[in-house]
């Protein structure tokens, strides 16, 4: 191992196993260059946060090939690669040099170059120290040319395109200790910076150390990314359900939704099989990265009853009810659903860790006696859904006494039970996300693989099909069921998302209860569904316009193409005067102007408007 | 060297189909979907990309690639003409357009031999799996660097392999 500069003390880093091959200290404002075998990896470290360390990568003889950000970005079709499918850098021959593994930060500048002399000359500071200028320096015993600007990959870096088309750059997103882990697709030369820059917050005025560190390519170091869902928790790093080994083995096509790896699309299946047997037959669907509190105590119910939208008075020992959390001026905090669980004890599923921290707050200002645990790792959940389901799953159940059901039949919506599935202590819940017949298996995530088996095992007969997000949202538009930063986030209403129905009004109080109370009589937008006459789909911030009129009534929050309507569909949420059903609109395409294309408001739910299905 | 003639040198005497009256066509566009449904039916989009059916049409064995959401591949034995007529039927007031892939040549093998053997020398494009690649599925790769779509699908009356690619310029 070799430590080129020792760092602090204080500023030890713990590295990520001990079997570290080299690690260099590169003290702020200046660089380094070091190399790197074939499947080792490297550790880039942001010490104290709010750091930028550029990055230069060669390979091949007298290194002739280099890391080129534009072949990068066009074959991974993003801005800056993730860890994960679309995870790999390449160089101008378009070969991989480097993929990323791990990534704590998720910020980082693949568009501009590392610092030059030239932007603190004209800055008014000539002779500043710039990353380009150390680079040429370390680069030079290599034999490689020294050149004004380096298009490097600018780690830490936070940058953005406007919609003016201006590049913009602001402070670091990255706290201390933050890191991105790499690993080499083949024999590198790699230089790594600290970045001097102390003119602009892109540093926090205050450039400081980086440090490096390589491990041996026998390690093996997960895919993941890491995220801060509150921003003083610690980072969590992407993690598997308990199902995620067994869907491994169908899928190599997976994403990071909400700190978990969800399956996008299934080999040999895809959208289109997936989708069909939902509507047709049954699916079962991995949905752990929704996330479970805990919610006991005394003063539970009461809690419940402030911070949840619905009416929770009669609800009943093991039934559940969708709604939302909400924030005081109305606004959606979360959507989800609260189970009763026992007379005092809840449950509430819904999809971020912030929401335990919510209604911890509000406990605590009305001073309840309750306690808030989450339970999201003790609790993994499939969702096997269609109008077969009930079939695959009758022979395998066994109801556990006082559940007040005989049989799977008498189960019914937003009714739950603890049951026992092929042997597997289970809590059935008859809810779901696709507008078709559904249940919800929460399982300890120990016996996640076991449960998968068996049900796909006991799906055959009924051609079950393992089903992924892509073909998920396909059937929740249809259904139209929100999706949290599409339909709704913490400035939407229920009333404008399309969920006033979930609003207990008549409630003595609740959080928000005032405004929603105004909201209610004319809320600024309005859910509505939308039926395109042409083939296009429309996407996410599209705009609706009066037919003839430039002036905009509303904007697109989800679109699709529906298959079993064959029909261009849309959710959208426009101003009410615009909300009739039967009305014609129109939908702008390329810029809003060049193309409109016209569009019939009909309900939210385009498909099985009257829920007919999930009632079955 | 082209990528077939590359196999071939590696491994001689390949039992190849005859794929003389086999053809490939092309469409896409806007309407490519709706075109696909109004020629094929409605199963047309029962198969997401990178899958297939194989239907009998109007007496011709042919098999339908989906590769987008709207951009379709026909691979058709026998007379092309009825085909072509149809799809110019097809496309009149649709936003599509179709035509021959003149661009590639098409070489099919068994697929009892195309399953042991492109494993060895073909790379398929993540998340793509050649491993245990089923009938009617089909996916973008990599042959010694040359650029091929595989695709696995019913060829005269039997299960194959075909590889399409470049045409050499």
């Amino acid at each position: 191992m070799r430590l080129e500069t020792k760092p602090p003390q204080s500023l030890v880093i713990s590295p990520l196993s001990g079997q570290t091959l080299a690690e260099y200290w590169i003290a702020p404002s200046t660089a380094i260059a070091y190399p790197v075998k074939a499947g080792q990896y490297i550790q880039i470290i942001d010490i104290e946060g709010t750091q930028c360390s550029d990055f230069l990568a060669f390979a091949g003889e007298q290194f002739a090939e280099e890391l080129d950000g534009t072949v990068t970005r066009t074959l991974n079709g993003l801005a800056v690669p993730q860890a994960g499918l679309h995870g790999k850098y390449f160089s101008q021959t378009m070969r991989p040099l480097f993929e990323v593994i791990q990534d704590t930060c998720d910020r980082h500048d693949s568009f501009l170059l590392a610092c030059t002399a030239r932007y603190y000359e004209d800055a008014g500071y000539p002779g500043h120290p710039s990353c380009s200028e150390n680079f040429n320096t370390v680069l030079q015993p290599y034999g490689i040319t020294p050149r004004p600007g380096w298009a490097a990959l600018n780690f830490f870096f936070n940058t953005s395109v406007d919609c003016t088309g201006a590049v913009v750059s602001a402070e670091s997103w990255s706290r201390p200790g933050d890191y991105v882990l790499l690993r080499a697709s083949c024999d590198l030369l790699c230089a790594s910076s600290a970045c001097p820059d102390d003119i602009d917050p892109a540093n926090g005025w205050q450039p400081t150390p980086i440090q490096v560190r390589i491990y041996q390519a026998t390690e093996t170091f997960p895919r993941a990314i890491g995220r801060r869902f509150v921003p003083d928790a610690p980072v969590q790093l992407t993690q598997d359900s308990g199902f995620t080994p067994s869907i491994r083995q169908l899928t190599d096509d997976l994403a990071e939704y909400n700190g978990y790896w969800v399956p996008n699309r299934f080999a040999h299946s895809g959208i289109q099989a997936e989708y069909w047997a939902l509507r047709q037959r049954a699916v079962l669907i991995d949905l752990s990265a929704l996330r479970k509190f805990e919610v006991q105590g005394a003063d539970a119910g009461q809690l419940l009853q402030l911070a949840f939208s619905r009416d929770l008075q009669k609800l009943a020992v093991r039934q559940s009810a969708y709604g939302c959390l909400l924030n005081p001026h109305g606004g959606i905090i979360d959507d989800g659903i609260v189970f009763r669980l026992t007379e005092a004890d809840y449950r509430y599923v819904g999809n971020c860790d912030g929401d335990a921290r919510w209604l911890q707050k509000v406990a605590q200002q009305y001073g309840l006696t309750v306690q808030i645990n989450p339970a999201s790792d003790r609790w993994h959940n499939l969702a096997l859904q269609g109008p077969l389901c009930r079939d695959i799953l009758r022979p395998l159940l066994e109801i556990e006494p006082d559940q007040e059901i005989n049989e799977l039949d008498e189960l019914g919506y937003f009714r739950f039970a603890a049951v026992k599935v092929a042997g597997i202590p289970i809590l059935l819940s008859r809810t779901g996300y696709t507008g078709e017949l559904g249940y919800e298996l929460f399982v300890a995530p120990d016996r996640g693989a076991e449960l998968w088996q068996g049900l796909m095992l006991a799906g055959q007969p009924y051609d079950l099909l393992p089903m992924g997000m892509l073909a998920l949202d396909r059937a929740r538009i249809e259904a139209g069921l929100l999706s949290a930063g599409r339909e709704f986030d913490d400035l939407t209403s229920p009333y404008q998302a399309g969920i006033g129905w979930a609003v207990g009004l008549k409630k003595p109080d609740f959080i928000g209860k005032a405004a929603l109370l105004k909201l209610k009589e004319h809320p600024p937008r309005v859910a509505v569904g939308l039926m395109l006459a042409g083939n296009e789909v429309a996407g996410y911030g599209q705009c609706i316009y009066p037919i003839g009129d430039r002036f905009r009534v509303g904007t697109i929050t989800s679109g699709t193409f529906s298959p079993i309507l064959n029909q261009s569909i849309a959710m959208a949420q426009v101003v009410p005067e615009y909300a009739e059903l039967g009305l014609e609109l129109e939908v702008g395409f390329v810029d809003g102007r060049k193309r409109r294309i016209k569009a019939t408001v009909g309900p939210l739910a385009a498909y099985d408007p009257t829920k007919s299905r999930v009632r079955a | 060297m082209n990528v077939i003639n590359l196999i071939n040198t590696q491994n001689s005497a390949l039992p190849w189909l005859d794929l003389t009256d086999y053809r490939l066509w092309d469409f896409a566009g806007v309407d490519g979907l709706q075109m696909a449904k109004a020629l094929f039916g409605p199963a047309a989009d029962t198969i997401a990309p990178w899958r297939s059916l194989h239907l009998d049409w109007q007496g011709q064995s042919l098999s339908l690639l989906r590769l987008c959401e709207n951009n379709f591949r026909i691979g058709i034995e026998g007379n092309p003409q009825p085909l072509v007529a149809a799809l110019q039927t097809a496309a009149v007031d649709a936003q599509v357009w179709w035509r021959p892939c003149d661009r590639m040549v098409a070489w099919a093998m068994p697929a009892a031999i195309g399953a042991d053997l492109l494993p060895q020398i073909a790379i398929a494009k993540l998340p793509h799996r050649l491993l245990g690649l089923p009938d009617d599925c089909a996916l973008p790769g990599r042959i010694a660097g040359n650029a091929v779509v595989v695709w696995r699908h019913c060829l005269q009356g039997q299960s194959a392999f075909e590889i399409q690619t470049a045409c050499l310029p």
